[in-house]
């Protein structure tokens, strides 16, 4: 091989590589879910909170729109305000999980709110919901029950 | 001999006096402060009241079905927290560090009455408020009435709660004043805690409260 081919085939190797890595990278929202724990609910068919935190590391946004679990009738997402010392609690449509971006669900904000709980829930029990992304899909992830 | 004292004072070296002074200023300086902290006044977590009169008294059922009234736990220091069971996220969270700050209290906790008044009477009956609180403490009072006593007793608190109609599957939420009160031991109002106000505060002031 001639000095200039070798160069020649050297910039070729770099420009595929570099394309095939680009390809790579995720296209679309990636959702990751972490530190996923709920709350012990001392009624039953009383109501019960989840809390964690949704990464979106992919490059498009995506958004929460709904959750199933089968430990309750109804699964919603819940935000609440504090104003004048007045606690005011309400259904969101969803939660928007911008690209590169996440949404934390913690005790005093966001929360999974389930509704009408078959059972109690306790300590120590973990818990299926499965999580409803406009893009991604659906995900599915393991709540422990335990003291906040 | 005075001769030999002032000798002996004077070939003292000069470190050892300035030992001695940097000492001097020391022990002083500790003293000034231990004394300065003393007369400086205790800064309570809570907001403070100062109220000519006593709280309101009022007379509730409580979770076994008995009235219950404030003036029943004169003698004793009260918090006072208006809530309700389906509030999944607020209503638990405040009443688990009242759980905390009656844990740091230890056996103080005894001169304490924990009263949570159900801003929800239509869901939250008698059964329910006992199965809910039942699993904070046992020693907490869960107190129910009908919509119009217990909005007269808010109202005589200054705590405002409003029904509100959602499309969640729960129907109604309430909104609701999410502080805790409270009152001591001579039935005064003295504080109020806004939310999120952590459990080792609110031991602090009892302990400051029930001491003076």
């Amino acid at each position: 091989m001639k000095f200039a081919e070798k160069i020649l085939f050297a910039a070729f190797s770099i420009l595929l590589t570099a394309l095939a890595l680009v390809a790579c990278r995720p296209a679309g929202p990636q959702i990751e879910i972490k530190e996923a724990w709920g709350r012990p609910s001392p009624i039953q068919a009383g109501t019960g909170a989840a809390y964690m935190v949704i990464n979106n590391t992919g490059s498009e946004d995506d958004k929460l729109i709904s959750a199933t679990s089968n430990v309750s009738e109804a699964v919603e997402t819940h935000d609440m305000t504090m104003e004048n010392d007045v606690m005011k609690m309400f259904r969101l449509d969803g939660i928007d999980i911008p690209a590169g971006s996440s949404a934390e669900l913690q005790p005093g904000g966001k929360h999974i709110m389930f509704i009408g709980l078959y059972n109690k829930l306790e300590v120590g029990q973990v818990i299926t919901v499965t999580l409803e992304f406009e893009k991604t899909g659906q995900q599915t992830i393991e709540v422990e029950i335990r003291e906040p | 001999m005075t001769t030999s004292e002032n000798h002996t004072q004077s070939t003292r070296p000069i470190w050892v006096r300035i030992g001695i002074t940097f000492l001097i200023l020391l022990i002083a300086g500790v003293a000034l402060l231990v004394a300065f902290n003393r007369l400086k006044p205790y800064a309570f977590h809570g907001a403070i009241l100062q109220s000519p009169n006593p709280a309101q008294d009022f007379s509730l059922t409580n979770q076994y079905g008995q009235k219950a009234s404030l003036s029943d736990y004169e003698g004793k220091v009260v918090l006072l927290y208006f809530g309700y069971t389906t509030c999944p996220d607020v209503c638990p969270t405040t009443l688990a560090e009242i759980k905390r700050a009656l844990t740091v209290l230890g056996d103080r906790s005894d001169e304490v009455q924990t009263i949570m008044i159900t801003v929800d009477p239509e869901r939250d009956t008698v059964e329910v408020l006992s199965e809910y609180l039942a699993h904070f403490d046992p020693s907490f009072l869960g107190l129910v009435g009908t919509p119009d006593e217990v909005a007269q007793v808010a109202t005589s608190y200054g705590v405002y709660f409003q029904k509100q109609e959602t499309d969640s599957a729960l129907g109604y939420l309430v909104d609701h004043t999410a502080t805790v009160m409270l009152v001591d031991q001579n039935g005064y109002l003295r504080l109020i805690f806004p939310y999120g106000t952590e459990g080792s505060e609110i031991a602090e002031d009892i302990t400051y409260i029930l001491d003076h």
